[in-house]
């Protein structure tokens, strides 16, 4: 992985040392030793502060749609970065030929609440990462080292295309399944079964914490609408007072104009800081997408997606032929 | 902490029959959790399991002084008909129980704005002069924190009436102002021993130790200036979302908005942020902060320029909370560092 790491930087010089694309995005060291930041790299000599690690989760696509207005950019993507990547592409919203997908097969990345100590905080921890499946930890309980796999986000543990679907280069070997791929529906089925009075009441418990931060929306590469329905002044959809009703409104909205759009690449879940298990939403939908119309986002940029085409043979249950 | 306020001790185990009588004549707010990771100030009952203990909560107090949503008035008919009813300040005698000394030292920065030499907000004052702060010390940090770096202290005495340490079977209380007196006295506490002002002093001194300083913060606020290149490169990673601000003890800008029917309406006020598209756009479309590097130029310079100007306090004291939860990493602390290093 010391191997992606590298390559990464000489790729990101080369493309930009010979004028191919004019930004390369990735990641470079964030400001504690368990995160990353999103890396905006223009001179070939700061190919240099690209860094590969069980900490670089972000999803970059959400910059591509403003980015590719200035030139042609690479990306650094993860499998979820470029299904992202595929939808834009598919949605108009990227030119194919602006964006140079340079595929990193992604072994998932750590919750890094989980690498917390018995005092449950991660001040002052000092991480160490072995370049494979390990990551080392030296806090107040001394020194541990920890599995990767046993620290996974739920979303990249679910993960079923970690190998990215769409690229114009991969950066390494195809990573194997992640442990939790084969069945990716078993949490939201679980609550599926659930009755519905009881759903209600759940929902309605988590999207009462809601602080409306939109961090969620800000951090989806889908979530691109110049003007989301939120903030319309005219007309109005939906108030700003902060009650319960009006945040059910925005995540359930949400989550329907997610609907076959969504890639599960989790960051509305990873970013909302009132642990609003958003993602169950969307999975929920895409879930009903697959089974419905055997579509699943964000792998085939030619694809038809289903929600946003319009047959005169669909079916038309609200039965509008015969009016 | 001065040894001028009187110490008490309260036992651990009467902690739960204190809260109880509090209730009897107060509503009580304190940190609860949510969820596993998320702890919030909530309305607590006798029952409530509160969370004194561990890095600080997740949400501040904030939204129990500042609510994210307050109608103002309501307004019914039109022209000559038209009926004001301004909405009564709440003024229910409130505890807030377990709060840390970052967000007590931020309510003073609230008060600085609405209680402050410029203009008395009404809602707020209502609610402020009603509430009773009583404070537990830090013993942990969590990784955003840097109080010590904003003048402040895990075990700081700004704005709190009481101040509990945890000393295991026991809290020490420091009884900081007569409205702190007043409480402590139904709790049936014992005057602090010499033994347990110097295990006081011992945990105070820990929790300091756990918090080095990072920056120079004098320095940090000569050198934020309008024209410096940081912004942009702020700007470029910002996804312009609010949680920054939301979860700032300090961050208090609001937006004002009718709600109407065909008969009347209401006017409310709400949250809002500086971070988003909307907060400084015009009706005819203009916008004088048109990218983000204007927004992200203002929430700096706000709370370490504007306010020092105004009130001569930083508006930040240092709970860390926009550095956890950024979804992008943008670090206050290493802009801060990086304006107080320039020129060096």
């Amino acid at each position: 992985m010391r191997a992606l790491e590298q390559a990464m930087r000489d790729k990101a010089r080369e493309l930009l040392a010979s004028g191919q694309v004019r930004l390369v995005l990735g990641y470079e060291a964030g400001s504690v030793p368990f995160r990353t930041a999103p890396a905006f790299i223009e001179a070939p000599a700061d190919a240099e502060r690209l860094v590969w690690n069980p900490f670089c989760t972000n999803n970059l696509a959400v910059y591509l749609p403003a980015a590719v207005g200035a030139g042609r950019v690479a990306v650094m993507a993860k499998g979820c970065d470029a299904r992202s990547i595929v939808t834009l592409i598919q949605e108009h919203q990227v030119p194919r030929e602006r964006v140079v997908i340079l595929g990193v097969p992604c072994t998932g990345m750590a919750e890094t609440a989980r690498l917390a100590g018995a005092d449950g905080s991660l001040h002052g921890i000092a991480v160490t990462w072995d370049g494979d499946g390990t990551l080392g930890l030296r806090d107040a309980d001394g020194e541990r080292s920890v599995a990767v796999r046993d620290v996974l986000q739920e979303r990249c543990r679910l993960c079923e295309h970690n190998t990215p679907a769409l690229t114009d280069e991969m950066l390494g070997e195809a990573a194997p399944p992640m442990p939790g791929a084969a069945e990716p529906f078993a949490a939201v089925k679980a609550l599926a079964s659930r009755p519905v009075e009881e759903r209600r009441a759940y929902w309605r418990a988590q999207v009462e914490r809601c602080i409306r931060c939109y961090a969620c929306r800000a951090a989806c590469p889908a979530c691109y609408c110049r003007t989301c329905f939120m903030d319309k002044a005219a007309p109005r959809w939906a108030s700003k007072a902060n009650t319960a009703d009006e945040s059910w409104m925005f995540h359930a909205g949400r989550a329907f104009h997610l609907a076959g759009r969504c890639v599960e690449c989790g960051e509305c879940e990873r970013v909302c800081p009132m642990g609003i298990p958003i993602s169950a939403l969307n999975r929920m939908l895409d879930r009903e997408v697959r089974e419905r119309f055997g579509y699943t986002a964000g792998l085939d940029p030619d694809g038809v997606a289903p929600l946003g085409t319009f047959r005169p043979e669909d079916p038309d249950p609200a039965g509008s032929e015969e009016r | 902490m001065s040894d001028q306020y009187p110490q008490l001790v309260l036992p651990e185990a009467a902690l739960r029959e204190w809260l109880g009588r509090l209730l009897a004549s107060y509503r009580l707010v304190g940190p609860v959790a949510d969820t596993e990771a998320v702890t919030s100030y909530r309305p607590i009952g006798p029952e409530s399991m509160l969370r004194l203990d561990g890095p600080r909560p997740t949400v501040s107090p904030k939204p129990h002084l500042l609510p994210q949503t307050e109608t103002l008035f309501a307004f019914q008919g039109s022209g000559p008909a038209l009926a004001l009813a301004p909405a009564t300040p709440d003024a229910t005698p409130t505890v807030v129980f377990g709060v840390r000394p970052c967000d007590a030292r931020a309510l003073r920065r609230l008060d600085d704005v609405f209680l402050g030499r410029n203009e008395l907000d009404i809602h707020y004052e209502g609610r402020r002069r009603a509430t009773v702060v009583v404070g537990v010390a830090c013993a942990m940090p969590s990784w955003g924190c840097f109080c010590t770096s904003v003048g402040g202290s895990p075990t700081g005495t700004e704005g709190l009436d009481l101040l509990l340490t945890d000393l295991g079977d026991r809290y020490h209380v420091a009884v900081l102002t007569p409205a702190g007196r007043e409480l402590a006295a139904t709790a049936g506490m014992v005057e602090a021993t010499v033994d347990d002002a110097e295990a006081v002093r011992v945990r105070h001194a820990e929790a300091a130790a756990r918090m080095p300083a990072l920056f120079d913060l004098e320095a940090a606020v000569r050198n934020v200036r309008w024209e410096a290149p940081l912004w942009a490169q702020v700007a470029k990673r910002c996804l312009a979302c609010g949680a920054c601000s939301y979860l700032c003890p300090t961050c208090h800008c609001f937006d004002i908005q009718d709600e109407t029917t065909f008969e009347g309406g209401v006017r409310f006020r709400c949250w809002d942020t500086c971070q988003f598209s909307e907060f400084t756009r015009m009706g005819a479309g203009h916008n004088p902060r048109p990218t983000q590097t204007e927004r992200a130029r203002q929430r700096v310079s706000h709370k370490f320029r504007y306010l020092v100007d105004e009130f001569g306090r930083a508006g930040c004291t240092g709970c860390g909370r926009c550095v956890e939860r950024c979804p992008v990493n943008v670090d206050i602390r290493a802009i801060l560092q990086a304006f107080a290093e320039e020129g060096r």
